[in-house]
């Protein structure tokens, strides 16, 4: 194992790898630091560049984008108090308001070294779990498979947004959208409706598109004065000198802090579609909670923001275990890149470890790589970063859909991804309006072929439907399952307690 | 909120029913045990079953403030959306934007991408707004030219992906 990582980071050091890797963390950190953009937009964006790259050049570039993106929320998190991403939420808690007080480079380097940190313990556990956790997933029959995605469906319909049933529903919309078009194990024709782009079934790739990148623009558009929101650095970019060492020294000083909130991190990457948003706010809270000076958070206390950090970029490694393990995205980004291994005719899950050794541990080298040249990046990058920022949302929001038109466009060479693409982007608006989570949905879309194929290649051996319960790895995962929904019923229903005593029925 | 759900759930019916009728016109194979209409029909039962679910719920449970409170917490979390903060000008806009973007789909095998893509960033950019003065046009034509130029060049000449030309254009 060791000899292949390190010829495959040697390789990736090559100018060919090196130099989409370093563009990807760029872009990404440029990407997490503009408030509005998502990495999973950043992602989308650069999606289409990587069309004309190999395999590897492409994961290395969005690899670099996943890492850069994780952490390039703190630098608008921090000096303006405007979390980049959803993962960098927690940060401003405590990061702004050092800024405030004169050390905005403390505050700003205690993330960078955090992140870097959180990132490269979460490889060590990505690089040792995979492959066996994989190994494991080989011994899978369709009945487990089968359970297993359905596992993750429950997980994420049952963590996602504030009704269990409308992600449940929205779980299954996700798994109809599978079922328009030809058949996958037959490519018998069905439910297509005389509608020409669906008729080879749809392609979850410029649905994931749609879906993102409207429904996060869309709902800045729809909301009165964000479209225009003035995000001028309202001063607190004094003190950004600081001394890089120093800052160091206060995070590994902090050992427990590090290391608990890295392993939330990673926890909570392998669980579908959770992602780094729940990392970095639950860490901060274990933080607070184990801190003896629980008082100082959210006043600018240090380990707020190494527990943010850390388990943000921590978040990226957990998620990538999944997806190449088991070929389950862990979130949106994850799901992206999913997507461009199909486009490359490269299959993921329990065999693409064994199947395709070197882009693998391409992939392992990338990801560790990505975390010393996000530092660079951002020491170089941070004060002009901030005209970056402001860039107007009325010029960067066409700019974003117009290339993920060209990336829904340069998937096929036809327009049907992009109709798909408008199509759902409706469906996804229409979806957050009526309070339906997107999650579960965009799950089902990308698990529902292989959940089809492997209930029917199950009954096919043997039509006995006891199988899946009998069967010790596929009840254990339909077990996991049920108890999933049933803790989802029950925190719903002490949240509705607590909030309104002597209610009665839970609101599911 | 309890409209909304209602609205869904019904919505979600009709939708389970138009699509079991559909299943009843796929052509089995008897070759196989389990043809193509077994996994979407338990699907669309299955989607029925949890419609119906909601609709009870929503009717018979009572509203409590906490709930709307945490829906409001989870969407606005889950998505920027503050519901109930929304103009009608930012509604024309968000119609606006889906607007544009079908009619630039719809445009794109016509025309071709550099006209359409120049009217698409032009026709978003003004509907964003603010344009003010001959600066601020003169700006909106600019971005647009510079932006297409630059797509164009990037995708076309340096990755190889070639963009629609326009079947009435040829450009």
């Amino acid at each position: 194992m060791y000899e292949l990582l390190i010829d495959a980071t040697l390789n990736l050091l090559q100018g060919k790898y090196l130099l989409p890797l370093l563009a990807g963390v760029v872009a990404g950190v440029i990407g997490g630091a503009l408030p509005g953009v998502t990495i999973t937009m950043t992602i989308i964006v650069v999606l289409p560049f990587t069309f004309a790259l190999d395999p590897l050049q492409g994961l290395a570039a969005m690899t670099g984008v996943y890492v850069g993106g994780s952490a390039g929320g703190l630098v608008s998190a921090t000096l303006l108090g405007i979390p980049g991403t959803p993962s960098s939420v927690a940060t401003t808690f405590d990061g702004h308001p050092m800024a405030q007080s004169g050390q905005a480079g403390r505050a700003l380097w205690l993330g960078i070294w955090a992140s870097c940190l959180g990132g490269l313990i979460a490889g060590i556990f990505l690089i040792a779990a995979t492959a066996p956790l994989a190994r494991f997933a080989v011994e899978f029959g369709p009945w487990e498979y089968f359970s297993l995605f359905i596992l993750a469906l429950s997980v994420v319909a049952g963590l996602v947004g504030d009704s269990l049933l409308k992600g449940l529903i929205a779980g299954v919309l996700g798994l109809v959208v599978t079922v328009l078009g030809a058949d996958p194990m037959l490519g018998v024709p069905r439910l297509s409706f005389g509608i020409d782009f669906i008729e080879g079934g749809i392609p979850f790739l410029p649905v994931l598109i749609g879906i993102f990148a409207f429904t996060q623009i869309v709902g800045d558009v729809g909301r009165s004065g964000a479209v225009h929101a003035n995000s001028a650095v309202t001063g607190a970019t004094s003190g950004l000198s600081v001394s890089r060492m120093a800052t160091l020294w206060e995070v590994v000083s902090r050992p427990f802090v590090l290391a608990w909130s890295s392993l939330v991190g990673v926890v909570i990457g392998v669980l579908p579609a959770v992602g780094g948003s729940a990392a970095n706010m639950l860490a901060w809270d274990q933080a607070r909670k184990f801190s003896r000076h629980p008082d100082r958070f959210g006043k600018g206390a240090p380990e707020g923001i190494i527990a943010s950090e850390s388990a943000n970029n921590a978040n990226v490694g957990g998620s990538l275990v999944t997806i190449m393990a088991f070929g389950i995205p862990g979130d949106a980004v994850t799901a992206v890149m999913l997507g461009a291994l199909t486009i490359h005719g490269i299959q993921s899950g329990p065999l693409f470890i064994s199947q395709n050794t070197d882009l693998a541990y391409g992939l392992f080298a990338a990801y560790l790589l990505a975390h010393p040249l996000m530092v660079i990046v951002l020491a170089l990058m941070a004060r002009p970063m901030l005209k970056v920022v402001s860039v107007p949302k009325p010029v960067l929001f066409p700019i974003v859909l117009m290339l993920a038109a060209i990336g829904a466009y340069a998937l096929s060479n036809t327009m049907d991804g992009v109709y798909i693409l408008a199509c759902f982007g409706i469906v996804g608006y229409l979806m957050q309006r009526l309070g339906f989570p997107l999650a579960p949905f965009i799950l089902g879309v990308i698990l529902g072929d292989s959940i089809e194929a492997n209930l029917v290649r199950s009954i096919t051996t043997d039509p006995d439907l006891w199988k899946f319960v009998t069967r010790p790895i596929s009840g254990s995962l339909l077990a996991l399952a049920v108890i999933s929904v049933a803790f989802a019923i029950w925190q719903r229903r002490r949240r509705s307690t607590a909030a309104e005593p002597g209610s009665g029925s839970a609101d599911f | 909120m309890v409209r909304r759900d209602v609205w869904s759930a019904a919505a979600s019916l009709v939708l389970a029913a138009v699509l079991y009728a559909a299943t009843l016109r796929i052509e089995g194979n008897p070759l196989v045990a389990i043809g193509p209409d077994f996994y979407p029909r338990v699907l669309v039962v299955l989607l029925a079953v949890l419609a119906l679910c909601l609709l009870g719920s929503s009717l018979a449970g009572p509203r409590r403030r906490a709930g709307r409170a945490l829906d409001r917490h989870a969407a606005g979390h889950e998505s920027g959306l503050a519901r109930g903060a929304t103009s009608r000008r930012d509604r024309l806009r968000v119609i606006g934007v889906f607007g544009i973007f079908v009619a630039y789909a719809i445009a794109l095998p016509w025309v071709g991408f550099r006209l359409a893509n120049f009217a698409f960033l032009a026709g978003m950019r003004i509907l964003l707004g603010p344009v003010e003065g001959m600066r601020g046009w003169l700006g909106v034509v600019l971005f647009a030219l510079l932006g297409t130029t630059l797509a164009w060049f990037v995708f076309e000449q340096y990755l190889s992906v070639l963009l629609p030309r326009g079947r009435l254009s040829g450009f």
